[in-house]
């Protein structure tokens, strides 16, 4: 039996060892080197590096995920209070569990196609806007050098909201209901009964959110963003891994790329290091 | 219930319907966009008109690229489930029910690779796939995805199967059964719900996938309708009354899923978030 365990283990660990490890510390290698894509690649130590720092386009990056974390908060918050709001049996409840979640199921790329549509000039949601306000004109969603990234941030909160109500709703109903009750007979409003009894009895789910936002708005918003923008205009949507696609994909500098890449590692296991320590806290 | 929850209510309702069929808007102005002509469009951008056409859809179903590349997406998504299920169901199986030496390594692969971005491994699997000449190769892409994807699932997998009885396993070894009777006539019927849950979710990731797609397929004809939309939303001159006609074809697939078994993505949802 336990012999057979590695017959039925060995297909699935092969492939991750072989198309998930294997790249990951190839990177460390590439992010070293200059390769065209098509040549061998030579290594060229920190010059890489010493590039990424004086690129344009790494700062316009770093600025893009400060004010994208901005928005964790809210990516955070507001599903909670839509989840607490619906803890009690009501009318209706089921309904909006469903259409809420739609989004989640949908393509990026086809999320991202629409919004061009609604919210470009010509698009019907600017066309409403300059119609009932007129004072505000043509808002440029997406041409704007300073909205951009915000009309991106709030699209991804609306994609993710179902899934985080969902989540929290899921973790909620599983508070005994007698904490509740002695929260009620103690004479605590809705708003200490979110603070004192839901929060507490969510932490883990609060923080895998939390985690799941950071990691969301660093390191995956690219096919949304790619569909709506491309990245720009100019650098106004610039997130890593444009740095990582363009530079290996439009200029054949996949040694440059990779050290783009490597900057995303960084991030990402900056975020689990984080956690690990929330979690031994607790 | 006291008066006071009563008043309160109302606001509630109200809040709650208006933000459900907010979330329904995009569908009513997909739907009614994609029944215009051009002209009806322009006049008119928010109500629908009559008469109805269908010339939108028609002008799809005739594009021959359009159609290629969705029926690409199909292949691409049947040829992935099939091991895919395979894949997750064995090893969710082994590292939940069986104490092997190795186990608690493997599982600790499992869920490490799951966070990892997609753009992150696109470069060295560039690289990778030109050595191995599955490079612009769906076969390559359906690997990627396997081994992209699989951990999630196959996570999902050992936490249902740790949580069937030992008992099970130890009545069928007394019984004489093979480890693999034992996973196909004993192991895998129990598991139906999670195999319907993890068979949806796959679906999903791999229909709306670019990353990859986009990267690692390099030639037009076999480039996903996914990978396909997202390199033509940068061009001009698409007209809102088509491209709406595409998307609704795009998404239909899994809006159906969607549809007829809800209750299993919101149950994958909550299966994903217990991790922690």
């Amino acid at each position: 039996m336990k012999r057979s365990a590695y017959f039925f283990v060995s297909p699935l660990i092969l492939l991750i060892l072989i198309f998930m490890v294997y790249p990951t510390l190839s990177t460390l290698y590439l992010a070293f080197t200059e390769w065209n894509g098509f040549s061998d690649p030579s290594w060229t130590g920190l010059s890489n590096l010493r590039r990424l720092f004086g690129d344009a386009s790494f700062y316009a990056s770093l600025k893009n995920m400060v004010i994208l974390t901005l928005y964790i908060p809210v990516w955070a918050i507001v599903p909670l209070f839509f989840a607490e709001l619906i803890r009690k049996p009501r009318k209706g409840a089921q309904f909006f569990r469903s259409t809420i979640l739609i989004p989640y199921v949908i393509s990026p790329v086809v999320l991202g196609m629409f919004f061009k549509q609604i919210l470009g000039v010509e698009g019907v949601v600017t066309e409403l806007i300059a119609q009932f306000f007129p004072s505000l004109g043509t808002v440029g969603f997406l041409t704007s050098q300073q909205l951009t990234i915000h009309t991106i941030a709030f699209i991804t909160l609306w994609k993710f909201f179902g899934f985080g109500v969902i989540l929290y709703y899921g973790a909620i109903s599983k508070i005994s209901e007698s904490l509740y009750e002695s929260a009620t007979l103690d004479g605590c409003n809705w708003v200490q009964t979110l603070l004192h009894v839901t929060v507490p009895g969510i932490r883990y789910t609060l923080q895998f959110y939390v985690v799941l936002g950071f990691i969301t708005f660093y390191a995956r918003m690219f096919p949304l963003t790619f569909t709506l923008t491309r990245g720009g205009p100019g650098f106004a949507s610039f997130v890593p891994e444009f740095g990582i696609y363009y530079q290996a994909f439009n200029n054949s500098n996949m040694g440059y790329a990779s050290t783009w890449a490597l900057f995303v590692y960084v991030i990402v296991l900056g975020i689990i290091m984080v956690q690990n320590k929330a979690m031994m806290k607790d | 219930m006291t008066a006071n929850d009563r008043k309160f209510n109302v606001p509630v309702y109200i809040v709650i319907f208006s933000i459900a069929f907010g979330f329904l808007l995009p569908f009513y102005f997909m739907i009614v966009t994609s029944l215009k002509t051009g002209d009806q469009y322009l006049v008119q951008k928010t109500l629908p008109t009559l008469p109805l056409t269908m010339e939108n859809y028609q002008w799809a179903f005739q594009s021959q690229d359009i159609l290629l590349n969705y029926v690409v997406n199909v292949v691409v998504l049947v040829g992935t489930v099939v091991p895919f299920l395979f894949l997750v169901m064995t090893s969710g199986f082994a590292i939940g029910k069986i104490h092997f030496r190795g186990r608690k390594l493997s599982l600790y692969l499992i869920s490490a690779v799951m966070i990892l971005p997609q753009m992150v491994l696109t470069v060295p699997l560039y690289r990778e796939l030109a050595q191995l000449k599955l490079l612009d190769s769906l076969f390559g892409l359906v690997l990627i995805y396997l081994a992209y994807f699989g951990p999630y699932s196959a996570y999902l997998m050992i936490t249902y199967f740790r949580d069937v009885p030992d008992t099970y396993v130890e009545a069928a070894l007394m019984d004489g059964a093979s480890p693999w009777r034992i996973f196909r006539n004993v192991m895998a019927p129990m598991a139906v719900p999670m195999i319907v849950t993890v068979t949806i979710i796959a679906s999903q990731q791999v229909w709306n996938e670019l990353t990859f797609a986009l990267v690692l397929i390099r030639s037009s004809g076999k480039r996903t309708i996914m990978a396909a939309m997202a390199l033509l939303s940068g061009q001009y001159g698409m007209e809102t009354v088509r491209s709406m006609a595409m998307l609704l074809l795009a998404s239909f697939p899994m809006l159906l899923v969607y549809l007829l078994f809800q209750r299993y993505i919101q149950q994958g949802v909550l299966a994903g978030g217990i991790k922690g």
